[in-house]
């Protein structure tokens, strides 16, 4: 089916300067509302628009192709890996008194061996802002309405939906997911990723760094001139955090790499390479 | 000042819209590039809906060799599902197990497949899972998303298989169109998996053909499976799936976090680490 021409990003863009009569206004209100092209949304699960309307690209059929400034596709890689948390402008994370609290409880419980890592235990998703550092390649798979993360590493699934709403309150407190649930939109080069209805069953770190189910967060992701990705993260909690904080990642493109099936127990590929790794045996 | 005629401001709309059109200055107009063709779309959500409980359903052929299967009557509550170990398909070594996995059941005991245990169930009895699935379809990979523990599949389109493959768990898959159909090619698939609900076992030179088309409607896709392994089955067998197109999404539902016994609350095993973290 031959998809119709739709246009990105002018309808929020007022027009000024011209004055028409209202045939004209009319007109050129309707040929916006259609331009917009995101299908009316139901609350609980908003569906996946072919034509999302902050995108650029072509679409034959199913197959799309994004434009040269928005192909972030591919697998990547990084280069280090940071068993504790990078802040942008160093520090620590900025915990009130409670998000204190039970990161005391998450040491002491690792200490006793009462708390493991599960993350690392039996392979139960990172979550974020963790699993943006971790070792193994990754992948980023663009298709219509719908940019696809797909992690190596216990292989972990995120789905970003483009330019659709977030799901309602209740669907993201009643079914809460280690990843989250991610909806997104472009602007001009930049990915813009909000995350919200996080499980409190991640750490920030390697260190036990609590988060709650409070937690959202909003990642920033465009390619560099080098074809490397710059990929940032700003992480609000306000059950545990006075403030927000922020860190940062770069990845490198590797197209001579396929992601490789990944289960708990299983030897893995040798990341021996990625500054940072230092196994523990 | 401009004075505002009719046709002046029908003038005018035609180019604001024209002018809406092509302010794009941050991001290009998505088109559609008529002069491809276009591939047949499986992109979307799918679900097995169908009444049999995660079993394969029988080639429409009736010469074809079909899967293990139980040919007795299941009312809802009836007996439990025992694999036909008279099938000709099955070397000595398969009818075995089949037959254990049987006396197990019928003893009442418990069945436990990999996937119950947080395993991947490889191909073909990947095809048996009744949780939604998202295909992605790009032009040079076509990845299935499986809500089980979030299995993922990768189809490598128009690309030869490797050399020197180490078998993995859902081993390496290359695909191309054949018109309308979306043919998958499976090797390379380490023997840990069940091939069925039965516990019929395969090699690692098991290899498996996957045919995809859409029902007319596009609502509806058929897998036909062809599997094939010297060491297992004594000829090549087939077997059907069906799929309906379902809302989605694919929820995340992580095995290993809550896996127990419905009926006993006891823990079942998980996959686990062992040893130290490798970072």
């Amino acid at each position: 089916m031959i998809e119709t021409t739709k246009t990105g990003g002018a309808c929020s863009r007022p027009i000024s300067g011209i004055r028409f009569g209202l045939a004209a206004s009319a007109f050129l209100t309707a040929n916006c509302l259609l331009a917009s092209s995101v299908m009316a949304a139901d609350g609980a699960n908003p569906p996946i628009s072919r034509q999302s309307a902050t995108q650029g690209g072509t679409t034959v059929g199913p197959i799309y192709t994004p434009p040269e400034h928005q192909d972030i596709s591919g697998v990547w890689w990084t280069e280090a890996y940071e068993p504790v948390l990078q802040l942008v402008g160093d520090g620590e994370v900025p915990y009130n008194e409670a998000g204190v609290a039970r990161y005391e409880e998450i040491k002491a419980g690792v200490a006793s061996g009462e708390i493991a890592d599960e993350a690392r235990r039996v392979c139960v998703p990172d979550g974020l802002p963790r699993i943006l550092t971790n070792p193994y390649p990754f992948q980023i798979i663009q298709t219509p309405g719908q940019i696809t993360f797909i992690y190596e590493l216990n292989h972990v699934i995120r789905p970003v939906k483009l330019d659709v709403p977030q799901a309602s309150e209740l669907d993201l407190e009643i079914f809460p997911y280690y990843m989250g649930h991610s909806v997104g939109r472009w602007e001009g080069d930049t990915l813009i990723v909000e995350s919200a209805g996080f499980n409190e069953k991640t750490w920030f770190d390697s260190t036990g760094t609590p988060s709650s189910w409070q937690k959202t967060t909003v990642e920033t992701i465009r390619k560099l001139d080098d074809g490397s990705l710059e990929w940032t993260i700003e992480v609000n909690d306000p059950m545990y955090l006075t403030e927000s904080f922020s860190a940062s990642y770069v990845y490198n493109k590797h197209d001579d790499v396929r992601l490789e099936d990944y289960n708990c127990g299983d030897e893995h590929r040798d990341i021996s390479h990625i500054e940072g790794v230092n196994p523990q045996n | 000042m401009l004075r505002l005629t009719f046709r002046s401001a029908a003038l005018g709309a035609v180019a604001v819209s024209a002018l809406c059109f092509a302010l794009v200055t941050d991001a290009t107009a998505q088109s559609s590039d008529s002069s491809h063709a276009s591939v047949p779309d499986f992109s979307g959500f799918w679900s097995r809906a169908r009444p049999l409980p995660s079993t394969f359903l029988l080639p429409l052929d009736e010469n074809l060799p079909g899967p293990v299967w139980d040919p007795q009557d299941h009312a809802p509550g009836g007996v439990p599902w025992v694999g036909d170990v008279s099938n000709p398909i099955l070397k000595l070594h398969a009818a075995q197990a089949i037959s254990q996995r049987n006396d197990l059941i019928l003893s009442g005991g418990e069945d436990l497949p990999p996937h119950s245990l947080c395993w991947p169930s490889g191909t073909p009895e990947v095809l048996n899972l009744r949780e939604p699935v998202q295909i992605l379809q790009d032009k040079d990979q076509i990845t299935i998303l499986y809500q089980r523990d979030h299995q993922i599949r990768r189809v490598f389109m128009d690309a030869a298989h490797s050399k020197n493959l180490e078998p993995s768990w859902y081993g390496e898959s290359v695909g191309h169109y054949e018109g309308d159909t979306l043919v998958v090619t499976t090797i390379s698939q380490n023997n840990r998996t069940e091939v069925d609900k039965f516990g019929t076992p395969h090699s690692e030179n098991m290899r498996v053909v996957e045919r995809y088309s859409l029902d007319p409607d596009g609502e509806g896709m058929t897998v036909m499976a062809m599997v094939e392994d010297p060491e297992t089955f004594n000829m090549a067998w087939y077997a059907r799936a069906t799929y309906s197109r379902v809302p989605g999404p694919v929820e995340e539902i992580i095995c290993a976090e809550n896996n127990k016994n419905a009926s006993t609350g006891l823990d079942y095993a998980v996959p686990i680490a062992t040893g130290p973290a490798d970072f």
